[in-house]
């Protein structure tokens, strides 16, 4: 079995987009993370990384100030994701170069994705072909392949 | 000078230009600058680690370790977000009402605990109500650093310098109480008349925000009651052993460390844990300096600096006292004066052996601590807590530049000595 085989559909974003269309692929596709194209290249951003954005850095630098927050300002959240961009969740990665691309081409085995997955730290990987972008594998269809 | 004199001093000057100018890390190069007058023979271990005049001083180094483990137990129990945002409740989201309470908690904070450890937990919440409240936060971090170093002038506690002062100079934490304390209560006072200036645009409220802010749950902030209690049993418990230090004969580097182990062991988290609150690098720097200085007073080069200054104020009282708390001020607003006031001591304390007069109630020793306490506040790099300020308020996205900072540091600087000077005078000469 290869990566052509196990592909999912899923949209990808571009830097440039409203951070709220990363939101949206999330919740609509429920996929475990969002594929992000950039100058031909894929990075993935697991779905838990993107609660960086959301949360303020203070928050993130006090964690008690979290529980002081009430449920009712929660809206206070994504009022500050207004005029931010997918640009923004790619920066508060801190990715380096030296980062594993977290793509994998149409034949790779199941272990190779595998590999990409753990060496990338991502739930999901994106599979290229010819250039062209068949969708992802996600962690849970692989470990179903791969235990079955 | 002999040849081992200057190389003493050209250690001493070398460490002192690479800490200003940040090529090396600051321990690097005082450490390194301690293995040079070590592996140099110009002192040796005798000096450096039992002597009390050129020694490292372990009274310092043992205070400084027993508070920051009083405060790493505390700042967990989120007592100080607690305060914060009860503050702002309290104030009803006034703009200059929530900025004076944010000051006085803060300065209160900052007298007790050290600065930086205060403004590190203090700048968080800060954010959180100038979010709610729909304010620009900058304004209020600045207030805010710039009180922790009005606050931490007060008590011996409050400041490394005075630390040092204290343990050099034989003051008692009363002795600051009675004689620092008054002056920074004044200067607080005329320093929350000086914020209505010079922030007075940034105070503006934003109607319907006040709403948001009080719904806020601060008790939610208080992790474990039961430790909150005992940690503030254990804290007044310290301050007390600290107050009585005269009829006791315990110095407070043993309060503070008897004090920071029953915090230790009242604490449910595991010391390994706790440990990681200790600033080792703060503390190694502190004792690469004392070596440093400990050489320079063995070889006799601060003698020398006190005789120059003796002679530049022909050893009178006044112009003393007005030549070290201005001199102090400017030099701790250029570079860190933990360094300044560790080689400052040894020139003091020949200053006053020379004329008994300026030693009269510590009178020197508080133009010492005044100048380089309230000094820092001038510049971005004056002080820790202004340079960790600005590093949380990048974090969150806002830019406080130098030029921005000496804006509100400056005047600030400058009224506090402007108030010390005369103080200084009216009751040391």
């Amino acid at each position: 079995m290869r990566a052509r085989d196990l592909v999912e559909e899923a949209p990808f974003v571009s830097p440039d987009d409203p951070i709220v269309k990363a939101y949206q692929v999330l919740t609509t596709a429920g996929l475990p993370g969002v594929v992000v194209r950039e100058d031909g290249q894929y990075r993935v951003l697991p779905a838990s990384r993107t609660l960086r954005v959301l949360v303020p850095q203070y928050v993130l630098d006090d964690p008690s100030l979290g529980r002081v927050w009430d449920e009712a300002s929660a809206d206070a959240l994504t009022s500050r994701l207004a005029d931010r961009t997918v640009a923004d969740l790619v920066n508060a990665m801190e990715l380096s170069d030296e980062d594993p691309e977290p793509a994998v081409g149409g034949d790779a085995t199941l272990v190779e994705i595998a590999a990409v997955m753990s060496a990338a730290r991502v739930p999901l990987v994106a599979v290229v072909e010819d250039g062209g972008f068949l969708g992802v594998v996600t962690v849970n269809r692989l470990v179903r392949h791969l235990i079955a | 000078m002999t040849f081992v004199a200057w190389a003493a001093v050209a250690v001493f000057v070398g460490v002192y230009v690479l800490v200003a100018t940040e090529r090396i890390h600051r321990v690097a190069a005082a450490l390194g600058g301690a293995a040079l007058v070590l592996g140099l023979g110009i002192v040796g271990s005798e000096e450096a680690f039992y002597s009390p005049e050129t020694g490292i001083d372990w009274d310092v180094i043992f205070l400084l370790l027993g508070m920051m483990l009083v405060v790493g137990v505390i700042r967990r129990t989120g007592v100080f977000e607690y305060l914060a945002i009860r503050s702002a409740k309290v104030a009803k989201g006034r703009p200059y009402r929530v900025m004076i309470l944010l000051v006085l908690v803060t300065a209160v904070a900052s007298a007790l605990l050290d600065n930086v450890t205060t403004v590190l937990l203090v700048a968080p919440v800060t954010l959180l109500v100038c979010d709610r409240l729909g304010l620009k936060p900058i304004p209020f971090l600045l207030a805010e650093a710039l009180a922790s170093n009005i606050g931490g002038t007060a008590t011996l506690v409050g400041d490394p310098p005075n630390i040092i002062i204290a343990s050099r100079a034989n003051l008692t934490f009363n002795d600051f109480l009675v004689h620092l304390a008054p002056i920074v209560v004044v200067i607080l006072i005329a320093y929350l008349v000086l914020i209505r200036l010079l922030f007075r645009k940034a105070l503006v409220s934003v109607p319907g925000r006040a709403e948001a802010l009080m719904s806020l749950d601060e008790t939610e902030a208080i992790t474990d009651r039961k430790l909150l209690v005992r940690s503030l049993v254990v804290l007044a418990a310290i301050l007390v052993g600290f107050l009585l230090q005269r009829q006791t004969g315990v110095s407070p580097s043993v309060v503070a460390l008897v004090g920071a182990g029953v915090m230790i062991l009242l604490s449910p988290e595991k010391p390994r844990d706790l440990l990681v609150d200790v600033e080792w690098e703060t503390l190694l720097f502190f004792i690469g300096l004392f070596i440093l200085v400990g050489a320079l007073v063995h070889v006799g080069a601060l003698e020398l600096l006190a005789e120059w200054v003796a002679g530049v104020t022909n050893g009178a009282v006044a112009p003393t006292m007005i030549v070290i708390l201005i001199g102090s001020a400017v030099v701790s607003a250029i570079v860190d004066n933990i360094p300044y006031v560790t080689a400052m001591t040894p020139v003091v304390e020949s200053l006053i052996a020379s004329n008994p007069a300026l030693g009269q109630d510590g009178g020197l020793w508080w133009a010492l601590a005044l100048g380089a306490d309230l000094g820092g506040n001038a510049t971005l790099v004056g002080a820790s807590a202004n340079v960790v300020v600005v590093g949380i308020a990048a974090r969150n996205g806002l830019h406080i530049s130098f030029t921005t900072w000496m804006k509100y540091g400056i005047p600030t600087a400058m009224l506090s000595i402007a108030i010390a000077l005369p103080y200084v005078l009216l009751r040391y000469t």
